[in-house]
């Protein structure tokens, strides 16, 4: 999907009024310049009626408002980071690299991501706090399950540690294709990657493990879903929140019958552990 | 040593809702800034305010790093929001779209405050009583200073 920036020089003081007009009308994301005030859309909602629309009523109060439509094609803008992206260490035996790293000598998990646009490298707390909390986890021979799988890295992981028949899933077409292309890169036939949300997997056989790494708001929406398609005994493993959120995730989880076993915490980010009797 | 600032970027953006895609993964994807990892931050700050558009300043270290302050929401967005309405009037200055009270105006104030050029709140009442006149919302009753 491209995208579409318009640039809108209107005196400063209607930015904030502008900003809430278009929000309402699909403008998800706005940047302050010394040339004006930019807002984004996706190419498939714009509407240049709309615009005008909008701007239309403030030109009484504001002058003169002139704008510029300008179209964004899609890219790999996380390149730049991707070049200086160091290798990491995880544990002592789990490394993370790309593909341009040279080959680590004795670790036991050697995972190659090569992330263009996706979460999960490794260098995000959550990413680190899952995978310390996925090696203490039996996965020989389990079936897995990666809701909002990012690059793909907890599923590879997932397979290297053993796992027979592992799912990964993300809402983001770019982000299914990357996981994808690190699935191959990392020889793991095992990894099944789908795009969609909770609705996909729900009709799933059970799993003996499920990891997601996603936020609050989602988990404790998918928390039930979780629990349905998680087989007796299973294992659940969750971040992507503070400690501050670690209790109604906690209370969430017990109420649908899930036992808490454990938690680990990195500059306030917990990743946590729960078992299913 | 403090580190070296290479410049800032003023973004508002949806709570909850930071994505790679324009301009998040442009203005800080060529400063060679990692994209995902402000996403995954900025959505879990701001996951109590899903869907209300966020003011963000993002500090842009020499080395690549980063640091971010969320700011009050922009006062139209609350009023909007106050006065359950979509979109301002078509004629702000002829036809009013809605309405809010000074107890409503007060609350706005309120949360704008750390934001605002206002020591008092009585100021701050003043400019958000002026936002939503100029977007087409009348403030009903009587202005709490005018008793």
């Amino acid at each position: 999907m491209d995208f579409i920036q318009i640039t809108i020089f209107a005196p400063t003081a209607f930015n904030d009024i502008l900003t809430a007009e278009l929000s309402q009308y699909g403008y998800d994301t706005f940047m302050e310049t010394d040339e004006g005030l930019c807002a984004y859309i996706t190419e498939d909602i714009f509407s240049e009626t709309d615009l005008q629309e909008v701007l239309n009523k403030y030109r009484e109060a504001a002058g003169e408002i002139k704008y510029t439509i300008e179209k964004i094609e899609k890219k790999n803008w996380n390149e730049e980071w991707e070049k200086n992206f160091e290798p990491l260490l995880i544990a002592d035996i789990c490394s993370v690299r790309a593909s341009f790293h040279p080959k680590p000598e004795g670790v036991a998990y050697d995972i190659v991501i090569n992330p263009k646009m996706s979460f999960g490298t490794g260098h995000h707390e959550t990413t680190t706090l899952m995978i310390e909390n996925q090696l203490t986890v039996d996965h020989a021979g389990k079936r897995v399950l990666d809701m909002g799988c990012g690059t793909g890295i907890l599923a590879i992981l997932a397979c290297k540690l053993g796992g027979t028949e592992i799912l990964a899933v993300d809402i983001e077409d770019w982000t299914v294709e990357n996981a994808r292309e690190n699935a191959d890169f990392n020889d793991c036939a095992a990894i099944e990657v789908r795009l969609g949300d909770a609705a996909v997997i729900e009709q799933e056989q059970p799993f003996n493990i499920i990891l997601a790494n996603i936020n609050r708001n989602v988990l404790l929406v998918d928390l039930p879903v979780y629990n349905r398609i998680l087989a007796a005994g299973g294992t659940l493993i969750m971040s992507g929140f503070y400690t501050e959120d670690l209790d109604q995730i906690k209370e969430k989880a017990a109420s649908v019958g899930l036992n808490f076993t454990s938690n680990r915490i990195k500059n306030n980010w917990v990743s946590v552990v729960f078992e299913k009797e | 040593m403090a580190k070296e600032i290479r410049g800032y970027l003023k973004l508002q953006v949806k709570g909850g809702a930071a994505n790679p895609s324009p301009p998040i993964g442009p203005a800080l994807g060529s400063k060679g800034l990692n994209i995902m990892e402000f996403c995954k931050q900025f959505n879990a700050r701001t996951q109590d305010k899903a869907g209300q558009v966020c003011p963000v300043l993002i500090t842009i270290y020499t080395d690549k790093s980063f640091d971010f302050v969320v700011k009050t929401p922009p006062a139209p967005v609350l009023l909007m929001d106050a006065a359950k309405i979509k979109s301002g009037s078509k004629e702000p200055n002829r036809n009013k779209v809605g309405s809010v009270t000074w107890d409503q105006i007060r609350e706005i104030a309120e949360i704008k405050m750390p934001d605002l050029n206002a020591f008092k709140v009585e100021s701050a009442m003043k400019l958000v009583a002026g936002t939503a006149r100029s977007m087409g919302i009348t403030v009903s009753g009587k202005a709490p200073w005018s008793e």
